[in-house]
């Protein structure tokens, strides 16, 4: 057996902090294979990007590789000076990060970003590396190549951007590529095109990938060798099949347990049908409508619809997911709900109040009867009143309470959510993300609401955190009786929390109903769209996990390619 | 296309701004205690009220305010700033002599300090911790809270009487013979302090946005890929930081404009510039509110295609300004 | 990030107390700025008389005779002007820093809440405001209505305040869209709260700092307009005795450097105070 392309020995890497150095990747080894897929696995903060970083020498001027080395084609990196490893990064190794919209230069053609790698490593001259440059945007699918070559960053979409970044990764046929969350910033539809491609061109050039991931699913799909990192520290090393299948490290099972199971839904699992079907509604929506003005240059005006006349449903004590990828209307639509954007049209009548009808003082009390619970753990807080205050806000804007019990009101609900009484006086920067959004969900209950709308309350959170909120809601609901209005792009969540699903695309309903029935036997094609391309594990172990020549038996072949 | 519809929409916006200008004026005319007729009355050392009454009819004064004003905007249409009875002459003659001498103070200041400010700014965020970084931080101190007349009153002191390097005053020197180019040289002699004096300030002001706009920049998602691309750190800094960093300090060049004009009244005090600063200095200690105001107007103007310039600028410079707004 | 308990509440001012207190330059600022606002304060009782009384020989250079800072050209104590004088530069600075702020907040943040008609109009005006040469446009101002300093205060306070409504509406522009805005609406807060309690507290602190500036400014400001001479003549200010002194520089340059550099340190300080200011308050530096 031949010399790995790529092998990190007992990699240390430091950054310098306000009490010395402090570790953040820790006696980490592993070997890269030429034309293997290798992922990296872990939690924000685990030190997955700094070992990629590490590799490219690009670590941040505080942080450096206090020891270990990392050996690429006989040569060891981490003794390179700056100009060698500048021959080698873009040229013998590319990498690709996970924010597409910031990671290309706004002010330059995209054409000129990928000529520029070109010339630079390969001597081309203008006209050669701009014609190459065009090959390689149609070799990534970008439709009309040559005129798109010379677009703006800011003329494409997401999608579109991450496809120019792999262009420009791969403009050199490099032996490895680095991924770093490639697709963590795009909807799932688009994720799935872009690992395919990424799979594609990577055994076309016969590049060996690094892809760095927290979701299981796509390490299911995508790697043939998996190292998971915990806290610095390689806690899990192997090929896909054995993580996978037998997890060692308790940290992997919950990222496995986190992966939606949704071809393995059974209608037992779901909730059966009772007479509580028959009960009225707590809210009921109909026909909603809501559009924006886009404001043009030169007075001219533009009417975008952002939800096009939807109707549905939620019964008492129970949750309906409204779930679609991003533009969907899923969360505008929750917003007029709640009357926070502006309404064209509709009805919209919650616990037997018609909520349209409501203006200026009545619109105002009628707020206490609906509230909702936002994505962000640090915007959602103002960062200038205490946890206390923040819960207290809505008990003194719509007085429900007489004055005098609204403290106690207070500390119990910190309680509920699982706080100390203690931490009412802290200020909100004096909490983790996960109690952050714990203060959010007390906000949320203070005046007893008819309905909670959850609007994508755990998306930004790390997994672990993420099933302990999930399992506070899922508790409060249970005991204090709270429907749900639960907006989520992300169907392993919604398969968790749901009653109902309604799926939503482009300001319009195409699938609704239980969520047995739409996550398993989904009747519209673009949920079934949707679902195929969530990565799953279930789904590439049927396969026997990703086989490098089996790559055409993916079901993400099948995807039409949007443009 | 863009570009012309463009100037085509930010030149009536000009329009506007400068009736305003106008209507300002006028408001400021009638709210003044006195009017023109007392201030050539008291300049003539008294007239009698036939007299007055007389001029005060022949210059409109008798008529509805309304109708003054629209006299007023009619006359500045027709490029009439009226008339100055301390110079005796018209006003519009007085700027136009003026206007080209603060010009070249205006811009050639404006220029030297972007210039200076943008390359101090560059090195220092190159080296946040390093001396010219240190260098920016001290200067960019002085430059805002020295009194720039005080500072040029320095340097008057410092490069003209002690060390005779540069003139005392004035714009050219009237013994210098022969064509344009040492005609010019003479001009440019005479610039040298004053525009070194008035550009400190902003100096000061463009370096430190620009080292902070180029840390952000240098830290930014786009940077990151040009270094893993393997370019030199010379490529990543000034075709792909650099490009990305200069907007900021372009806008707030370009708010600027008005701040310069200011700045060049007193500079044009402090070296004897033969600008529109000193004249609108003679002119308020004369009470002469005709040429006040036509200076006023003016140095709007200026501010307005200065501002034009630079959303110019920006737009060569950001293909994303064509698609926002 | 770490999710042991933490009991001690730190408010954001105490932090950010704390961190300008580790600020040397700013402390240094700070120091320099009460000693100099103790002079103008004390200075008068400390150092009585007329200052615009002829003491001794004009030109005394400083050090002779017993003048610390010499005479000027009509043989006025230098040192007793500029003592006398700190106080009119100074709250000059401070009304004239205050009807800016006031002006701009006021502006800004209605331009930046209600957006639509409201943000339209305003912002037109700000950028008409923006058009006129500030300096011109306040010696206009003085020389039309009289140099008195209340007038001087309100000339200098009526140009400058563009750039706090600046600051202001684009913060409030920025504070608008976070999702805490949106929860307080939710949780039934009024407009009006909405706009004093919840926004403008969190757009205070790039305000705060600009205010701070703005003191700076306005000193400069008035000093700019003395040495022009549109100021009162019967008042003492610093840039009154540069302004008074200027056709005699060849003479006496330390008439004209001497109260400049009173003004160059009585800014300085400000600005060194103001970064401080920015530097504790700056949530980049202090979050996470």
């Amino acid at each position: 057996m031949t010399a790995p392309l790529l092998s990190l020995e007992n990699v240390r890497v430091e950054l310098g902090a306000l009490k010395g150095m402090l570790a953040v990747v820790d006696d980490l080894s592993f070997q890269l294979e030429a034309g293997e897929t290798l992922s990296i696995v872990g939690e924000s903060g685990s030190g997955k990007s700094m070992a990629a970083l590490a590799i490219m020498g690009l670590l941040p001027t505080i942080g450096r590789i206090a020891q270990g080395s990392i050996r690429f084609a006989g040569r060891d990196l981490t003794k390179l000076d700056d100009a060698a490893l500048r021959s080698i990064r873009g040229n013998q190794i590319g990498m690709i990060f996970q924010e597409p919209m910031t990671s290309l230069n706004p002010v330059y053609k995209v054409g000129e970003q990928i000529a520029e790698v070109l010339r630079h490593h390969q001597g081309l001259s203008h006209s050669d590396a701009w014609a190459r440059a065009v090959e390689l945007l149609d070799a990534v699918r970008i439709p009309d190549p040559k005129r798109r070559a010379g677009s703006y960053p800011h003329e494409m979409s997401g999608g579109q951007r991450q496809r120019v970044m792999i262009a420009v990764a791969l403009a050199c046929r490099p032996k490895i590529l680095i991924a770093d969350e490639p697709t963590t910033a795009l909807d799932v539809t688009v994720q799935a095109e872009i690992f395919e491609l990424m799979r594609e061109l990577a055994r076309e050039i016969g590049t060996a990938t690094i892809l760095i991931t927290h979701d299981m699913g796509v390490v299911a799909e995508m790697a043939d060798h998996v190292v998971v990192m915990f806290r610095g520290k390689k806690v899990e090393d192997g090929t896909v099949g054995d993580v996978i299948d037998r997890p060692s490290h308790p940290y992997t099972k919950s990222l496995i347990a986190a992966v939606p199971h949704l071809t393995t839904e059974t209608a037992t699992v779901s909730i059966s049908p009772t007479k509580e079907e028959t009960s009225t509604p707590i809210l009921s929506v109909h026909d909603l409508r809501v559009e924006f003005n886009v404001k043009k240059r030169f007075g001219r005006r533009e009417i975008f619809t952002a939800v096009n006349g939807i109707s549905f449903d939620v019964e008492r004590g129970k949750t309906l997911a409204l779930v679609g990828e991003s533009g969907s209307g899923k969360t505008t639509a929750a917003l007029a709900v709640a009357r926070l954007v502006t309404v064209q049209a509709g009805q919209v009548t919650l616990d037997g109040t018609d909520m349209l009808a409501l203006h200026g003082e009545d619109l105002r009390r009628a707020r206490a009867k609906v509230q909702v619970i936002f994505q962000d753990p640090y915007s959602s807080l103002n960062p200038r009143l205490r946890a206390g205050a923040i819960v207290r806000e809505p008990l003194d804007g719509l007085g429900t309470l007489p004055e005098a019990e609204r403290d106690d009101r207070v500390a119990d609900l910190f309680e509920q959510v699982g706080l100390g009484k203690d931490q009412m006086r802290l200020f909100p920067h004096q909490f983790s993300g996960g109690q952050r959004q714990r203060i959010s969900i007390a906000r949320a209950l203070a005046t007893n609401p008819a309905l909670i709308i959850c609007d994508e309350a755990v998306s930004a959170l790390d997994v672990i955190i993420q099933a302990q909120i999930l399992d506070l809601l899922r508790d409060l609901q249970k005991s204090l009786g709270l429907t749900y209005l639960f907006i989520s792009h992300d169907l392993g969540v919604v398969q968790q929390m749901c009653d109902k699903v309604a799926v939503m695309y482009m300001g319009n309903i195409v699938e609704y109903g239980d969520r047995y029935a739409v996550l398993s036997t989904p009747q519209m094609e673009y949920t079934r769209q949707l679902l195929a391309a969530v990565p799953s594990v279930d789904r590439a172990r049927e396969r026997g996990f990703h086989k490098k020549e089996q790559d055409d038996a993916t079901g993400l072949g099948q995807l039409p390619v949007k443009t | 296309m863009a570009v012309v519809s463009m100037i085509a929409q930010r030149i009536g916006y000009a329009v506007a701004l400068l009736i305003a200008v106008l209507i300002l004026n006028f408001v400021m005319i009638n709210l003044a205690p006195g009017d023109v007729v007392d201030t050539i009355a008291a300049d003539s050392g008294g007239a009698d009220a036939e007299l007055m009454a007389e001029i005060r009819a022949e210059y409109g004064l008798d008529q509805p305010v309304i109708v003054q004003l629209g006299r007023y905007i009619a006359k500045v249409a027709q490029f009439d700033l009226g008339y100055s009875y301390f110079y005796n002459r018209p006003v519009v003659d007085l700027i136009l002599e003026r206007l080209p001498a603060t010009l070249l103070l205006v811009f050639s200041a404006q220029f030297f300090a972007l210039i200076v400010g943008v390359l101090l700014g560059v090195f220092a965020a190159k080296r946040p911790n390093g001396l010219v970084s240190h260098v920016v931080t001290l200067f960019a101190l002085f430059g805002y809270a020295a009194p720039v007349f005080w500072t040029g009153i320095l340097l008057l002191i410092a490069f003209s009487l002690k060390i005779p390097l540069f003139p005392v005053a004035g714009m050219r020197d009237v013994t210098v013979e022969g064509g344009f180019l040492p005609q010019a040289l003479s001009v440019l002699h005479h610039l040298v302090l004053p525009m070194f004096t008035l550009g400190t300030i902003f100096i000061a002001l463009y370096s430190r946005l620009c080292r902070a706009s180029m840390l952000e920049v240098l830290g930014s998602d786009y940077v990151r890929t040009a270094r893993a691309k393997g370019l030199s750190p010379r490529e990543v800094t000034m075709k792909h930081a650099l490009k990305n960093a200069l907007p900021p300090v372009i806008t707030l060049a370009g708010l600027q404009f008005s701040a310069v004009i200011s700045g060049a009244v007193l500079v044009e005090t402090v070296f004897s510039w033969p600008g529109l600063g000193q004249l609108a200095l003679t002119s308020i200690l004369a009470r002469d509110a005709p040429t006040i105001l036509g200076i006023l107007f003016f140095s709007a103007l200026v501010v307005i295609v200065g501002n034009l310039l630079t959303d110019l600028a920006l737009r060569f410079i950001d293909p994303r300004v064509k698609a926002g707004g | 990030m770490s999710d042991q308990p933490i009991t001690r509440a730190r408010s954001p001012f105490s932090e950010a107390f704390e961190m300008f207190r580790r600020n040397h330059a700013a402390m240094a600022g700070l120091v320099v700025l009460v000693a100099i606002v103790a002079t103008a304060i004390l200075g008068p009782i400390i150092y009585p008389g007329d200052p615009f009384s002829m003491v001794w020989a004009p030109f005394t250079p400083p050090g002779q005779d017993g003048y610390l800072l010499g005479t000027d050209y009509l043989g006025r104590d230098l040192l007793s002007l500029l003592v006398h004088g700190a106080k009119v530069s100074l709250t000059v600075g401070l009304a004239a820093a205050f009807v800016t702020v006031t002006i701009g907040i006021t502006v800004g943040a209605l331009a930046g809440f209600y957006r639509g008609i409201v943000e339209e109009a305003l912002m037109r005006l700000t950028e008409f405001f923006q058009v006129l040469p500030t300096l011109l446009f306040s010696m206009v101002i003085v020389a039309l209505f009289g140099a008195s300093l209340p007038m001087i205060t309100f000339a200098i306070g009526v140009v400058s305040w563009p750039a706090v409504a600046r600051i202001t509406r684009a913060e409030f522009l920025r504070i608008r869209e976070l999702e805490y805005v949106t929860a307080a609406r939710a949780g039934g807060v009024r407009n009006v709260g909405l706009i004093f309690r919840v926004i403008l507290p969190n757009a205070l602190p790039p305000i705060v700092v600009q205010a701070a500036l703005m003191v700076g400014s306005a000193i400069l400001f008035e000093a700019g307009l003395s040495f022009l001479g549109l100021t009162d003549p019967n008042v003492a200010s610093w840039g009154q005795i540069i302004g008074s002194n200027r056709e005699y520089i060849l003479d006496a340059s330390y008439t004209v450097t001497v109260p400049g550099v009173a003004i160059f340190i009585t800014v300085l300080a400000i600005s060194l105070v103001g970064d401080g200011l920015n530097d504790a308050l700056n949530p980049k530096l202090r979050q996470r």
